[in-house]
């Protein structure tokens, strides 16, 4: 639900930017006109049909002001007081990162945050020979136990990949040694430093 | 230690119950053992156990049936084999239970990982400790 939130936010936030920058920039454009010939302001509000749009809503304002609300108009009033209470919700939440459960059995379960795996792994992957770098996935399942770690390991173009992935497999042996339900997938990729934990 | 918050007057005059008296032990239990740093301070409120005026973070003791108490420590650690952490971990936590006279209530202990501490080791520790 939440992320479903945070996703409409997004695309309204977007919407919404992209329109205010180019109302923004209409109006600036406009505003190099003057007088009150077809480029200056007033002639923009005359291509956006203002008048007769303040016309049009003129009297439903007038009525809102006087206390006179019809039925419809505060059903809509209420429907985007909701809208903006969800929307606001969608963008200030973050939804509850989901954990990595690397064992679930009688004894109690063993489980990571994927942040935290990740940096492990980008750690552990980096103390191996000629890795210069290394990129970090960490994909918990949905449901149930276990996941994928994808590892990228960045070498030098002189390296022998099919030596750093050994390597690298190695290195992160150490770490998820037991653990039979997380598939660890690496690859390699010719680069320079860096490294980074998804 | 684990990191005990008292609030209200009250505070010192209350016995733990045997819930937070696990918590407490449990959570002690942990931290001593070799990889574990730290426990992880909860942002939204789970992660803790509150009771007898008192608020321990970095673990959660709620009843889980059979009088037993289900223990879920939230943990920041070094890099290490996890799976052996956790083992380490599971038994020093029960070996602390039966010493306190609370072996028979103590139900299964989940291990979350929340964070590592920085910064990051190098492989050449990652041999698991006793």
């Amino acid at each position: 639900m939440i992320v479903l939130l945070r996703a409409l936010a997004h695309l309204v936030a977007f919407v919404l930017l992209t329109a205010l920058a180019a109302a923004g920039l209409t109006v600036a454009v406009f505003s190099l006109g003057s007088g009150e010939g077809g480029f200056s302001i007033a002639g923009l509000a005359r291509l956006a049909h203002l008048p007769e749009l303040e016309r049009l809503v003129g009297a439903f304002l007038a009525a809102l002001e006087g206390g006179s609300v019809r039925s419809p108009a505060l059903i809509g009033g209420t429907i985007a007081v909701l809208a903006s209470l969800l929307l606001l919700l969608g963008a200030l939440r973050r939804p509850a990162e989901r954990l990595m459960v690397l064992d679930d059995g009688t004894s109690g379960r063993l489980a990571a945050r994927p942040r935290a795996l990740g940096q492990a792994v980008g750690a552990l992957a980096e103390t191996a020979r000629r890795v210069t770098g290394s990129k970090v996935r960490v994909k918990p399942k949905r449901r149930g136990v276990g996941g994928r770690i994808e590892v990228t390991a960045l070498h030098p173009p002189t390296a022998e990949p099919g030596d750093v992935e050994k390597r690298v497999g190695e290195a992160l042996g150490s770490i998820v040694a037991g653990i039979r339900t997380l598939k660890v997938r690496t690859r390699t990729q010719t680069g320079g430093r860096g490294a980074r934990a998804e | 230690m684990p990191q005990l918050h008292t609030s209200g007057p009250r505070a010192a005059a209350v016995t733990p119950t045997d819930r937070v008296r696990l918590a407490e032990v449990a959570l002690e239990a942990a931290l001593k053992v070799d990889g574990v740093v730290a426990p992880h301070a909860p942002i939204g409120g789970g992660g803790s156990t509150r009771g007898s005026g008192r608020r321990l973070d970095g673990v959660s003791v709620v009843a889980g049936g059979h009088e037993r108490f289900d223990v879920s420590l939230h943990l920041v650690t070094r890099i290490v084999p996890l799976h052996p952490l956790a083992d380490r971990v599971r038994e020093r936590v029960s070996r602390a239970a039966r010493r306190s006279g609370l072996g028979d209530r103590l139900g299964p202990v989940d291990v979350r990982i929340e964070d590592l501490a920085e910064p990051p080791v190098s492989a050449g520790m990652l041999e698991a400790g006793p």
